[in-house]
């Protein structure tokens, strides 16, 4: 892998695995028979040296139609999460694959359990070629990256696609932030993901609303509602009020520009007390305080605040747009839903209105220690041609990373149509922020903002809470930290 | 003064003691079966994965690779500088009296309620309906943790949920979300377990109680014993045993209680006001990889659980000399 950290790590797997027993040894003294058991325990797997050779070669002949040189005769082990998307995209790229390459078998399994299944293998030595790492039950990318388990993905953007073109000029601005850690980029995120506030264009429609363009806007909004009886915002207390965090934090960075985000995911002593996080917190406040969050939210699941908001209980829901195809069973049919961008905090912010948090979803892995790295990254190649993203967007109602790969027809959905229209509105004006996801801060956040929101603490205790987060996550070495641009 | 019968005995003593020490073939394998078999797997299943558990608690093993760095007890410093296992922690100790308490008084009232709880005059019985109530009471126990979860979850909503609506019936307006409400949340889950665990302990304590020779019942009631009285002076002393077993066996309990925690409120509560040990670990291995930090937290609470163990069986012992 990349150079910069092969000297900042001088042992090998094997040595350091070794030293750490004679440590023990020395300390346990009489305890020789726990070191044994102990070597089988992490030990197990044999691969422990350290990969050699380039993960984007595959030691077969390379040619346009095979730029990573995948041997002919050999298998490419897919494991797909069998969630929200389902596996029928991939299954259509495997045989996608299989016509472009005849002689390599796509072996596509599908599971809802991703760490439970994949953890062992990783141990082992045994990993799949290519991962969908995503779903409540997924792998920490933060240990993963730590432990040098990720094939760098450099070699895919700059390979031609299926289509012909390079792949990194076929991507939307900003799809591959999520997944560069420290400018290696090691996840290729294949949905995209735009944060918006949700609401039913019906509803607006019949009342004569419009949607909210400032904060003020909003708060408007939110005695509008309370007029009839039904709250502004739903929220799910017990897993998903961080959806606000999100809101607030979208607001602040635009507000105050992409300086507020790099603060953040620098894990800086003083990210929370940014001028416009401490405005969009107190902003957030106030909404608290009007009343304006459905009562006893703190007690129940996104679920189930989110059947609340679909079914008219509340007006807007901050999401992404995964909301659609999550709520598809319960929305009634002529809710109309429709995204729109976070307001503006005032008219000074640094971003336009349209600027939008969009970021990329579902990352997909090449285990740098898989058997055949060079076809996880070749079904990676076929999955990102417009051929494939288009089926994976008819199938699943969401865009992909892969830019004007969408169906514009007039059968799509109000809300796709929304978020192809923000795509379209924000043009190079995208930020995301990754603190959270990069360093597991989602059960912190989850519990802090729950306080927040069902009253019980203030806008400044909750960034004080948020700050001290940070900072344990900062002052803790065993972590690792990822560069900011 | 021929002492034949002390003499009998002591010859025959040695030569039983040598019939022991002679191996045969047959004891062999009776012993290979049915002691070194168990201990195999008992080694192998039990005690290995114990050490393993310890080893690791002493690395920084981050579970996606086969090396982790030996770092000596830094995991267990860290945990104590958490406040988030300290409160686990905590809550788990607070449980593990209160549930047993609860529960097992519960418990024995409704089986003193069903057995001897009936008229004082006559005969010595339930209760009208005894039978039908000792069945019935059974029935949550039959139902899975995962499922209680659920159906709490479902009681306690703050929006159109059973027991605010309830409450609403007879006049008191509730808006508490009771899983969401830090004041309330770790009592909420409380009575959910108390529900489900309540039937099998009355059950255990009716079949304890029935045990009793009903002489001693009828002796007590002749010498005026009230029903009160019948049941905590004359009936609880008789049936410690079984008391002192279903108290261990709710401490268990209320050392783990992850699934009512990790369903019912999934992140360990509003402010982690219902984390527990168990539920906290699973988060630190399964989802944020540190299997090293997980491992010393399985560690603590295993060294835990065999204090609380100790304390048990040593009091216990006590009271029997």
């Amino acid at each position: 892998m990349d150079s910069s950290q092969d000297t900042s790590d001088m042992m090998t797997p094997l040595e350091r695995l070794g030293a750490s027993r004679r440590s023990f040894l020395a300390l346990a003294g009489a305890g020789g028979g726990a070191v044994a058991l102990s070597a089988c325990a992490g030990g197990g797997g044999g691969d422990d040296s350290s990969s050699s050779g380039d993960a984007a070669d595959g030691g077969g002949d390379k040619s346009d139609d095979n730029p990573f040189g995948v041997k002919s005769g050999s298998s490419v082990d897919v494991v797909i999460f069998d969630g929200g998307y389902g596996d029928d995209y991939a299954k259509d790229a495997g045989k996608a694959f299989e016509k472009l390459h005849s002689d390599i078998t796509p072996k596509v399994t599908s599971t809802v359990n991703i760490q439970p299944e994949l953890q062992p293998r990783f141990v082992g030595g045994n990993p799949p070629d290519l991962f969908d790492n995503s779903g409540a039950q997924s792998m920490s990318v933060e240990a993963l990256v730590n432990q040098d388990q990720l094939a760098d993905l450099q070699p895919l953007l700059d390979a031609k696609g299926v289509d012909g073109t390079a792949i990194k000029d076929t991507l939307l601005p900003g799809a591959t932030d999520p997944g560069t850690y420290s400018g290696t980029f090691l996840a290729l995120n294949y949905v995209y993901t735009v944060y918006a506030i949700w609401y039913s264009a019906k509803q607006f429609e019949d009342k004569g609303w419009s949607a909210p363009k400032t904060w003020d806007d909003l708060m408007a909004l939110g005695e509008e509602a309370k007029k009839d009886k039904i709250a502004l915002f739903s929220y799910g207390g017990q897993n998903a009020s961080n959806y606000y965090q999100e809101l607030a934090l979208t607001m602040a960075i635009k507000e105050g520009g992409l300086d507020v985000q790099k603060k953040l995911d620098s894990l800086d002593a003083k990210a929370f007390e940014q001028d416009t996080v401490v405005k969009a917190f107190a902003a957030m406040e106030d909404a608290v305080k009007a009343g304006f969050f459905a009562k006893g939210g703190e007690g129940i699941k996104h679920t189930q605040a989110q059947t609340d908001w679909v079914t008219g209980k509340s007006v807007i829901y901050p999401s992404g747009s995964w909301i659609e195809n999550e709520q598809r069973e319960v929305t009634p049919d002529d809710y109309e839903m429709t995204g729109a961008p976070a307001p503006l905090l005032s008219s000074g912010a640094k971003l336009p209105y349209e600027a939008v948090h969009g970021t990329a979803g579902e990352p997909f892995l090449v285990p740098s220690k898989g058997k055949n790295t060079a076809g996880g990254m070749e079904f990676l190649r076929v999955m990102l041609s417009k051929e494939q993203a288009t089926n994976f967007t008819t199938l699943t109602g969401s865009p992909t990373v892969v830019k004007d790969a969408a169906p514009t027809g007039d059968d799509a959905s109000t809300a796709l149509k929304s978020v192809l229209s923000m795509i379209e509105g924000a043009g190079e004006n995208t930020f995301t922020f990754n603190f959270v996801d990069w360093y597991n801060l989602g059960p912190d956040t989850v519990t802090q903002w729950t306080e927040f929101l069902s009253g019980a603490i203030g806008a400044d205790e909750l960034r004080e809470k948020q700050q001290k987060m940070l900072d344990k996550v900062r002052e803790d070495d065993s972590i690792k930290k990822f560069d900011v641009e | 003064m021929v002492a034949v019968p002390t003499t009998a005995p002591t010859a025959e003593a040695p030569r039983s003691r040598g019939r022991r020490q002679r191996l045969t073939l047959e004891r062999v394998v009776f012993f290979a079966m049915f002691l070194g078999l168990p201990l195999l797997v008992y080694v192998l299943f039990v005690v290995s994965p114990f050490v393993q558990a310890f080893y690791y608690s002493l690395t920084d093993w981050r579970g996606v690779s086969a090396s982790q760095d030996f770092i000596g007890l830094k995991n267990y410093a860290t945990l104590f500088a958490d406040d988030n296992f300290r409160r686990a922690l905590w809550h788990n100790a607070v449980l593990m009296v209160v549930l047993p308490l609860i529960t097992i008084t519960l418990a024995y009232a409704l089986a003193v309620l069903v057995t001897i709880g009936g008229d004082s005059r006559g005969e010595v019985k339930g209760i009208r309906g005894a039978s039908v109530y000792r069945v019935i009471s059974f029935f949550p126990y039959v139902i899975p943790a995962v499922v209680i979860g659920i159906l709490f979850a479902f009681i306690y909503a703050p929006g159109g949920g059973l027991l605010n609506g309830l409450l609403g019936l007879v006049g008191i307006d509730s808006q508490i979300a009771w899983l969401g409400d830090p004041r309330v949340a770790m009592a909420a889950i409380v009575v959910a377990v108390v529900w489900n665990m309540v039937g099998f302990y009355m059950v255990l304590f009716v079949a304890a109680i029935k045990a009793v020779p009903s002489e001693v019942i009828e002796a007590a009631r002749l010498d005026g014993a009230g029903r009160l009285r019948l049941s905590v002076q004359v009936v609880l002393p008789m049936i410690r045993e079984n008391i002192s077993t279903a108290l261990v066996y709710m401490g268990i309990m209320a050392l783990d209680m992850f699934v009512f925690v990790n369903v019912m409120t999934p992140n360990g509560g509003t402010s982690k006001s219902t984390e527990v040990v168990s539920r906290y670990l699973y988060e630190t291995a399964f989802q944020k990889s540190n299997f090293g930090l997980a491992s010393a937290m399985g560690v603590v609470m295993a060294l835990f659980t065999m204090i609380m163990a100790a304390i048990v069986l040593l009091s216990s012992r006590r009271r029997e000399r």
